[in-house]
């Protein structure tokens, strides 16, 4: 309440506090009494005319319900007039002349003549002791001439603050400002964690595992609403998808089925069909050969006969009336035999010169083109090689072709054509000799090949 | 006689023992009487006026009782007549006269005042406008400072830019005007205080001293001294002619918000953030009178024109004063206004509240009826959070009251000129129990 009567009073004075005047502790002293003991107040007079407020203030201040009930709503019509003229000139001079006081105590010390700095020249004269009657020494006195901006020689020294002398202030609002008080909840949700960073931790905190997480799960919970939905989106996406998927398989393995189906029942049905076709075939050959009358038989069996040989004897007519060309291609058709066109028209002609003679061996290693060769032989030298993928064309014709001239000879009795199933090139065709006379013979083979052409 | 002698005397021993075991019974039962549990079991049952009665049963043993008088005086006599109010009606007596001080109020009819209306909108600055002054000696311009250190003379009457004073470095937040010099005064954030002298247009002193910002300033209306406060807590008293600090009047806890000086004692009040309002007596150099009701920052002092009263401001509280003695005058009905920032009182007893929110609230200054509230309205170009009044001033007339903004202008605003309370009636006069808070 009073620094008289607070701790601090009660300890020495600061080393470089200013020394208090007896006049000042006489003051405080009295001030104690003063509050001390109500009666003697009215009896005391402070000397110092501008502390009389101050100090009667002090000695008045106890709190009194008028110190906080409102004038103006206690006691209607409070006129308060404004200070009077002479009231204003009087305090003007008491605080003029206080206030001039300080300025001039303060100003002094500062120097505001510049001439003061100046060096002034004073002369003095100066008699010897020793002789009082001799002549006199004039001297002068001159003023060592400072910087003026020269940093000042001597320490300042600190000086604590003087202890403040206050008048008792009781509080007089509602302290807690209003029975405004935070729950703990309230408190919580305003509370700022220290941020600790993840990446440096110069002061060594620890957090512990629980901590990271749950907050690690709040960064991630801030962000839940998105991520959730696009999780969600995803989700269904992927079922739509598989659905869709599904469905598709399914529908796809439903046509399956029904195609598995069709073609079943198609076979079935050609299946039937054939069967009762062969029934009917074999019930009608059956019925064909099994009448009674086998002289019947014999001249049906003739009639089919001569029916084909008709056919035979037709188509030899019209071979008959063919050009070489064209009996050439029949003839390579029916033989299997791919035979270019230059060669039936005879345009790729080999030189006559019969005098040249081959070293046959050039025939057969004329295929070694390259090192890498390995076999002597190419294995499909009697083939043009470019006609090896090629498919045959139309073998079955020509297997039907040969089927009926088989039938033909064994129905003409020549056993000509036994060997007409063998396949293969035309210069083969007599060469079932060893591989040695093979090779001796291969001009003469070649020759054998081109003739027809000259015919 | 000598029957009469001893039935005397045995009528005195009587008494006298009377007087003994009474006092005795007093000192061994008294605490009883001001006890609670002991009585309230069966006056709980009791009407008022049963309980009245009883009192006065009381009362009137007490003064039939001559010995009671002559043996144990002050310890029961008094405490007896000051409890009659909750002897009679009960615990919450307390309760009962302040409902009796506020029917008292309720029968209390404040004046009449015309309502305000914005009449023009001052742009100029480029910041904040922080502090307004009016011409003290003719009513016929005013200065602002602002946020861009920069200081604007303005017309009165038209409004129109008359000077601009260049020459602080940081926010003007304090101005003042002398009335016996022809010298303006400001207070800025660059710890300065600058003197600018109205003939030439020229800053032509500075006030150093200040270790921060300078929040005020204000004028001695009779010495040549100027007062100043800021961020440092102090309030530091200038002689205007040599620059020299005279006193510094240290005790406030907090930034200090505003300073005003009183031509007699308190020559000196500053308002603070710590709550406090201090009186200082210069001659002395220290605080004769801290005043604190308040309870937040006070931001605003504000006196009145025709009274020795002055008016202090705090958010949602603002009060008035007999500044001679700091006596508390009246409690303004400021519970809704919020953050105050400025004051102003009238001739009229109107005083004026500017608050954060940029409201204008206008009370009777003698009830303390606050009967009109106001938005301020956005100047152009303005944004929604840039609606708050940062300080405001009635001209000397008190007819116009000018305000600055931190939208960056200063407004202008007039009462409304045929109105009657017919026409516009004030807000409702409804004195509760807040207003009569301490």
């Amino acid at each position: 309440m009073f620094t008289s009567s607070s701790l601090s009073a009660l300890l020495p004075p600061p080393k470089n506090a200013p020394a208090t005047s007896s006049n000042d502790q006489l003051q405080r002293q009295i001030t104690a009494k003063n509050l001390s003991d109500e009666g003697t107040k009215s009896n005391i007079k402070p000397k110092d005319p501008g502390t009389t407020t101050a100090e009667a203030l002090i000695a008045r201040s106890r709190i009194s319900f008028h110190e906080f009930m409102p004038l103006r709503q206690m006691t209607s019509n409070v006129s308060i007039p404004l200070p009077t003229d002479k009231e204003i000139e009087k305090t003007w001079l008491d605080t003029k002349n206080v206030l001039d006081g300080i300025l001039s105590k303060n100003t002094q010390s500062i120097d505001f003549d510049p001439l003061r700095n100046r060096s002034e020249v004073k002369s003095i004269e100066i008699r010897n002791s020793h002789e009082p009657q001799g002549p006199k020494k004039s001297v002068k006195v001159i003023k060592q001439v400072s910087d003026p901006l020269q940093p000042k020689m001597f320490k300042i020294k600190k000086r604590v603050a003087p202890p403040v002398e206050e008048p008792f202030a009781p509080i007089l609002h509602k302290s807690g400002s209003g029975g405004f008080t935070l729950t703990q909840e309230e408190k919580d949700d305003w509370n700022i964690p220290a941020a600790i960073s993840n990446w440096k931790n110069p002061n060594g905190y620890a957090v512990d595992l629980q901590n990271r997480v749950a907050s690690s799960s709040k960064v991630e919970n801030t962000f839940s609403g998105r991520s959730s939905k696009s999780l969600e989106l995803s989700n269904a996406l992927d079922l739509a998808e598989r659905k869709a998927r599904e469905e598709v398989h399914l529908r796809a393995e439903i046509k399956k089925q029904e195609a598995e189906r069709l073609t079943r029942e198609r076979e079935e049905k050609l299946r039937l069909m054939a069967l009762r076709a062969r029934e009917r075939k074999d019930h009608g050959l059956a019925h064909f050969f099994s009448s009674a009358d086998p002289q019947a038989d014999q001249a049906r069996q003739r009639q089919i006969i001569a029916e084909e040989r008709r056919k035979q004897l037709e188509l030899e007519a019209r071979q008959s009336k063919w050009s070489t060309a064209d009996r050439l291609r029949f003839l390579a058709h029916s033989q299997g035999r791919d035979v270019s066109e230059k060669v039936i028209i005879g345009a790729a002609k080999t030189t006559d010169s019969e005098d040249i003679v081959h070293d046959s061996r050039l025939y057969t290693k004329a295929a070694r083109r390259n090192e890498s060769q390995v076999y002597d032989s190419p294995l499909f030298m009697q083939e043009s090689r470019s006609s090896i993928y090629r498919p045959k064309v139309a073998s079955y014709a020509v297997e039907r072709a040969g089927d009926t001239l088989r039938n033909l000879n064994q129905s003409t009795g020549s056993n000509e054509t036994q060997n007409s199933n063998h396949r293969g090139p035309i210069a083969f065709t007599r060469a079932e000799r060893s591989e040695s006379a093979r090779t001796e013979n291969d001009e003469a083979e070649e020759r054998e090949v081109k003739r027809p052409r000259n015919g | 006689m000598d029957a009469l002698e001893v039935s005397k005397v045995d009528l005195l021993k009587r008494d006298a023992e009377d007087a003994y075991l009474n006092s005795l019974w007093n000192n061994r039962f008294r605490y009883l009487s001001s006890a609670r549990g002991s009585r309230l079991v069966d006056d709980k049952r009791k009407t008022v006026l049963e309980r009245f009665e009883g009192y006065q049963l009381i009362q009137n043993d007490l003064a039939t009782r001559p010995s009671s008088d002559s043996l144990v005086k002050g310890g029961r006599k008094e405490p007896i007549e000051a409890s009659i109010i909750p002897a009679v009606y009960g615990e919450d007596a307390a309760m009962h006269s302040v409902l009796e001080r506020q029917r008292q109020q309720r029968n209390k009819i404040p004046k009449w005042h015309a309502p305000w209306a914005l009449k023009r909108i001052v742009n100029g600055h480029k910041g904040w406008v922080r502090c307004i002054v009016v011409n003290r000696v003719e009513n016929d311009w005013f200065a602002t400072g602002s946020n861009d250190t920069q200081i604007k003379v303005w017309d009165m009457a038209s409004g129109r830019l008359k000077l601009t004073l260049a020459g602080h470095t940081m926010t003007v937040r304090g101005l003042a005007i002398s009335e016996s010099h022809p010298y303006m005064f400001s207070a800025s954030e660059d710890k300065l205080v600058k003197c600018w002298d109205l003939e030439k247009n020229t800053s032509i002193r500075d006030f150093h001293g200040h270790f921060s910002g300078v929040n005020t300033v204000d004028v001695h209306p009779t010495l040549d001294v100027i007062a100043s406060a800021g961020r440092d807590a102090v309030v530091k008293l200038w002689d205007i002619r040599t620059r020299a600090p005279i006193l510094t009047l240290a005790g406030h806890k907090g930034p200090i918000n505003k300073v005003k000086c009183f031509p007699v004692d308190p020559q000196v009040v500053s308002s603070s953030t710590d709550g406090s309002v201090r009186m200082w007596d210069l001659r002395a150099g220290k605080a004769s009178k801290i005043l604190t009701h308040h309870s937040k920052s006070v931001r605003d002092i504000a006196a009145h024109p025709r009274e020795y009263s002055m008016a202090t401001a705090s958010t949602s509280d603002v009060r008035s004063w007999r500044i001679r003695d700091g006596q508390l005058l009246t409690n303004f009905d400021s519970g809704p206004v919020g953050i105050i920032t400025c004051l102003g009182i009238n001739d009229d007893n109107i005083l004026f509240a500017g608050s954060e929110s940029g409201k204008l609230t206008f009370f009777d200054y003698e009830t303390g009826h606050r009967y009109q509230e106001l938005e301020t309205e956005l100047a152009e170009g303005s944004l929604e959070s840039e609606r708050s009044i940062l300080c405001g001033a009635f001209d000397l007339t008190g007819l116009r009251l000018i305000t600055g903004e931190s939208d960056k202008s200063i407004k202008i605003w007039k009462q409304v000129e045929d109105a009657t309370p017919e026409t516009h009636p004030n807000l409702l006069w409804d004195p509760n129990l807040p207003m009569q808070r301490f």
